[in-house]
């Protein structure tokens, strides 16, 4: 946690519930990880990928730009994004298959393998999607706007009974 | 009777322990599991399916698949429903369409007695004058049409789509598709292949023993190749600049759009047999060859009970030997290939009774089977550029030139052996892998995200070319018939339409209609381009095609329309409005709260103790950098250079035409960091600004530019006691007049959370604190302050008790109180405009119009009938012309009478002038115009104390 870490306040996810269960995957609510932008020269990861580095995830989707996931990269320029990106995590065998009624990119993998990045539409919602597989699974960590959330997490509920077809 | 369920056929595709029960026009009917309706209903002996358009002659099967144009039906509330292709469930509610009163009787086939009348143009030529009689006149014809019933009260449906991205895409899953498909596979390619029927097969699924041998070798590689997606009841509808291909999947009436981009397309639509232009052609007992065959072999349905087959090819022959088979009594079989055997006519009234062939010779039949040739669809490759050739010695039209993504195998291009066509499939294929991996690899090398692109075979495989067999040119017999059965056109329609000089076939289609039905052409096209040939004393080559548009087959609104994409946004404190009471409303992209109950008690609240209201969605950009204060003077019409550290400014940004943008505060949090807010509405357009001109106009300087708008929560606690709330909660921070000015920021810890930033302003007319928390920690904040204050009497307030008080308090609001044309000096913002700066956004303009003076301006006006609220945009008028509008107006609470802005011509503007109001209900009613925008709060005692 960043922003006001010390506080003993109370911390509200922008979804209504930290999981559900789609059937051939599951949703996981992640906004309450820390979420930093980085402008640097270079921060170590190439356009197009993310990298895990140090407990955190490094991701560069647009030039001389990075988001970084979990603690607070050491680098001059850095704006905290923690509370102004949502991240929703998507984990199972019909993971994909969910994520192509909502979004237009190829997330096969050869144009979308474990360790890509890119900025995209989903759901009509501009989102950082993350190819971040777990234990041989597919996950996709997607970052979007916190406001669209829920939205989003909606949307994904509603298109599951029709990845069935 | 005619129609019967013929013993156990080796191919057949109905369960015959699966009875299922239907109605057809109110009485019940039975079926196997497997049967389409079409297929049930011809076994139950039924005949006649439909009227025909124009004429209502009575039609029953004649090709018994998707594009038979007899056979659209009516399913419970789903109009034209294709009853040779969908298939059975139990308690289908079946009826004809456009027949009235009933499919026996139809009043309407009198148009039959006077057909001479409906000849081409008809409808130009007769219901064109008197034009007040056209609206009649469309009643009327519309009672004629054809089509099926709509329930008004259907739900719209949404259904969902999805993208793929196939390697390869195979159009059609005959025998050359599914040979294409494995080869791609084989290759390595990814495949999606597309099946317009409810089987893989084509016409192997009616060939006899050799062709369900080979069908059997072909499903059981294609079942077990995870590589190849099969798509079946499904249908490629159109081909689109590079490869973008539409793909609708269908579940009985519900359709499914997949958008898929395809790195090669490979079409394999086969042959679509052709009907026979002549007298008695559409008779119900008329059959096209293949029609014969499905009925038999896939669905044990004897079409008939004593047959004539007129054939010309193997079709016809084999339909010949299915009959036989079957045990359906041949009594004559006309070889067309022989010259002088020729077929006359059919003959009979309501259905075929007899036909007559050379020589006068007229044989009793229930049953006449026409094998005269095919048609290719090329539908998908004309989409891709491709203009296809006559061949007269084949008697078709051959595909031509097409791009390198797109291929074709099997019938579309020639004839063969089920062997050849599999080879030349399985050739077309394996190339369209090795293309579409080139391609990939390609795409992967210019895409960073992608897996290193790897190493592919870039030596091309000739792709053998299928050749056309001869075949008899078969198009016209010696008498008249139907070309188009959809649009009843028949040959002497498009003769006269040749007559009447409309000598291009594309004139012709549209005059005539022939080919605009509901098959669009898939039967009439070449048909139609021969006898518009032989009428205008052209050959059909010169003649050509009619352009094949997508949709290659209709697809329902609700499968384009999709899922509804607008997303919406809500604020960390949504549940807690919607737990409270608040009534929603949409603002932009955000559900807002309106009210909680009562906006004016929220007004006087706020006015006499504290209000607090979610302001979330404000649009927040965190501004760093050494050159901020130089893009704050260039995007602001004031001065930002000499703003301190804590400090806050108004500003308003304007275009380049000096016309108002946006407008809102912004704080210096540090030496370089600022804190930007905007409008609600304006969040994106003002971020987008300010990086366009940092990229375009000044990318040396040191500004960047983060959207925080969802990264804060925003409230903000209004009225004489909000200072008082915020020592409560707020620590780190000094709240006093003195430390605390009107027009000043802090960063503070506020009920725990550290790092809120609060900002002294004055939207409303009172003192109030803007407090930003971060999101997460928003709903704690809220609820934390309306704890806090609940003894200084806080109550919260939605947006419409905010739009009243910053009314009350005259503060415009951007595309309420102004528009596209308001520039900074018809706002009143005079005092705000620096020119002396060296540059800003729109100073050229705002010069100008400095110099010239406004030609309107916003004031503030009150109705000298306090009770009386002009509705917004009701026109101020005099001498007769409008000279304004009514830009807000309310009721305020405070005041208690009505309170507005306008904007209205200068020479009206002055204070004290007296204005007239239009209302909407054309009353005139007298108002004056105040001396400031204010009407409450107008010294500013409140804001600042």
């Amino acid at each position: 946690m960043s922003m006001g870490g010390e506080s003993v306040a109370e911390y509200s996810s922008p979804v209504a519930a930290a999981t559900a269960d789609l059937g051939s995957c599951l949703l996981h609510d992640e906004s309450h990880l820390a979420k930093w932008r980085v402008w640097e020269d270079d921060h170590g990861v190439e356009l197009g990928r993310a990298s895990h580095y140090a407990g955190s995830i490094v991701c560069a989707v647009s030039p001389g730009e990075w988001i970084v996931i979990g603690d607070r990269p050491d680098a001059a320029d850095v704006v905290d994004l923690t509370h102004v990106r949502a991240a929703i995590r998507l984990t199972g065998a019909g993971a994909r298959s969910l994520l192509e009624h909502v979004c237009a990119l190829d997330l096969g993998d050869s144009m979308t393998p474990n360790g890509a990045a890119a900025r995209t539409l989903v759901a009509g919602v501009a989102t950082e999607i993350i190819r971040d597989d777990a234990a041989g699974e597919p996950s996709y960590l997607l970052l979007m706007s916190r406001s669209f959330a829920r939205s989003v997490w909606e949307r994904l509920e509603a298109a599951a009974p029709a990845t069935s077809q | 009777m005619s129609g019967s369920r013929l013993g156990v056929q080796p191919g057949e595709l109905i369960d015959r322990d699966r009875v299922v029960r239907f109605e057809w026009n109110g009485t019940e009917h039975h079926g196997f599991a497997g049967d389409t309706i079409a297929s049930a209903l011809a076994a139950g002996g039924v005949e006649v399916f439909s009227r025909s358009f124009k004429y209502r002659r009575p039609r029953g099967i004649l090709t018994a698949d998707y594009h038979d144009p007899n056979l659209f039906v009516q399913v419970g509330d789903e109009p034209n429903v294709r009853a040779g292709h969908r298939l059975l469930i139990s308690g289908m509610d079946v009826t004809a369409q456009g027949a009235w009163p009933s499919l026996g009787f139809d009043a309407r086939g009198a148009n039959r007695l006077v057909g001479r009348f409906l000849a081409p143009g008809f409808y130009y030529k007769t219901f064109i004058s008197p034009a007040r009689l056209r609206p009649a006149y469309q009643k009327i014809l519309r009672r004629f049409g054809a089509g099926g019933k709509i329930d008004p009260a259907t739900p719209p449906a949404h259904a969902a789509k999805r993208f793929a991205h196939p390697d390869v895409l195979v159009a059609g899953g005959g025998p050359a598709g599914m040979a294409a498909a494995l080869a791609a596979s084989h290759r390595g390619a990814r495949v999606m292949l597309v099946e317009e029927n409810h089987h893989l097969g084509g016409h192997l699924l009616y060939g006899g023993p050799e062709s369900a041998a080979a069908l059997a070798e072909l499903r059981a590689l294609i079942g077990a190749d995870d590589a190849i997606e099969v798509l079946t009841n499904a249908v490629v509808t159109g081909r689109y600049d590079h490869n973008w291909v539409g793909v609708v999947v269908r579940h009985g009436g519900e359709e499914r759009l997949v958008k898929a981009r395809a790195k090669c397309l490979v079409v394999a639509a086969g042959k679509i047999e052709r009907p026979y232009v002549f007298a008695g052609n559409d008779l119900p007992g008329v059959m096209l060859s293949s029609a014969v065959r499905r009925l038999i072999n896939l669905y044990a349905v004897a079409p008939g009970t004593r047959a004539v087959v007129a054939t010309a090819n193997e079709s016809g022959d084999a339909a010949l030997a299915d009959l036989e088979r079957a045990g359906v009594e041949v009594a004559a079989v006309a070889d067309l290939r022989k010259s002088g055997s020729l077929l006359v006519r059919a003959k009979g009234r309501g259905r075929l009774t007899a036909v007559e062939l050379s020589g006068g010779r007229t044989i009793e039949a229930d049953l006449l089977v026409t094998a005269v040739g095919w048609t290719t669809p090329t539908s998908l490759l004309n989409m891709a550029g491709d203009r296809p050739v006559y061949d007269a010695t084949a008697a078709r039209f051959l595909p031509g030139e097409f791009p390198d993504d797109v291929l074709a195998a099997g019938g579309v291009v020639g004839d063969g052996s089920i062997e050849s066509v599999v080879d030349q499939g399985r050739v077309a294929g394996f190339e369209a892998g090795r293309r579409a991996l080139e391609t990939g690899a390609a795409w992967q090398r210019l895409t960073p995200r992608a897996a290193p692109a790897p190493e592919v075979d870039t030596e091309p495989t000739v792709i053998p070319r299928l050749p056309a067999m001869p075949h008899p040119e078969l198009f016209t017999g010696p008498t008249d018939g139907f070309v188009d059965f959809s649009e009843d056109v028949k040959g002497r329609d498009l003769a006269l339409a040749a007559a009447e000089g409309y000598d291009s076939i594309e004139l012709a289609k549209r005059y005539t209609t022939v080919t605009m039905g509901s098959i669009q052409g898939k039967l009439a096209g070449v048909n139609a381009v021969a006898v518009h040939a032989a009428a205008t004393g052209a050959t059909i080559a010169t003649t050509g095609t009619t352009t094949w548009r997508p949709p290659y087959a209709p697809i329902t609104l609700g499968a384009l329309a999709g899922v509804d994409e607008d997303p919406v946004r809500y604020s960390p404190m949504h549940d807690w409005h919607d737990a409270h009471g608040a009534v929603p409303i949409g603002a932009g992209q955000w559900i807002r709260p309106d009210h909680y109950g009562d906006p004016a008690r929220e007004v006087r609240n706020t006015r006499a103790n504290v209000g607090i209201i979610d302001v979330s969605p404000l649009g927040k950009i965190d501004l760093r950098g050494r050159d901020v204060p130089r893009l704050l003077e260039f995007v602001y019409t004031n001065r930002w250079d000499s703003l301190a550290i804590g400090g806050v400014r108004y500003g308003v940004m304007c275009a380049e035409d000096g016309v108002i943008l946006d407008d809102g505060v912004t704080a210096r949090l540090e030496e370089s960091r600022f804190y930007m807010t905007t409008t609600s509405s304006g969040a994106g357009r003002v971020w987008n600004w300010l990086d366009e001109w940092l990229q375009t106009a000044f990318p040396t300087w040191d500004v960047k530019t983060t959207a925080v708008t969802d990264g804060y929560a925003a409230m903000n606690i209004a009225g004489p006691r909000s200072r008082e709330l915020l020592q409560r909660v707020a620590s780190g921070v000094d709240a006093s007049p003195e430390s605390f000015p009107y027009m000043n920021a802090r960063i503070a810890t506020v009920a725990g959370v550290a790092e809120c930033i609060v900002l002294r302003i004055g939207f409303t007319g009172e003192l109030s604190y803007e407090v930003h928390v971060p999101a997460g920690y928003g709903l704690h904040v809220w609820e934390e302050l309306l704890a806090a204050g609940s003894d200084l009497g806080i109550a919260p307030f939605g947006l419409e008790a905010q739009r009243i008080m910053r009314l009350e308090k005259g503060h415009f609001i951007v595309g309420q109180d102004t528009d596209g044309l308001t520039k900074a000096h018809t706002a009143g913002l005079a005092g705000l405009i620096k020119i002396d700066k060296p540059d800003f956004s729109g100073k050229p303009e705002l010069v100008w119009e400095g110099e010239q003076g406004p030609p309107r301006r916003l004031v503030a006006i009150q109705p000298v009938d306090g009770s009386v609220v002009p509705a917004e945009a009701s026109q101020i008028i005099a001498g007769g012309l409008t000279r304004g509008r009514v830009t807000s107006s309310r009721t305020s609470p405070t005041l208690e009478r009505s309170i507005c802005l306008a904007i209205v011509d200068t020479e009206y503007a002055a204070a004290g002038a007296e204005l007239t109001i239009r209302l909407p209900d054309g009353r005139d009613v007298a108002a004056t115009v105040l001396e400031h925008h204010a009407h409450v709060d107008v010294d500013g005692g409140r804001v600042r104390g």
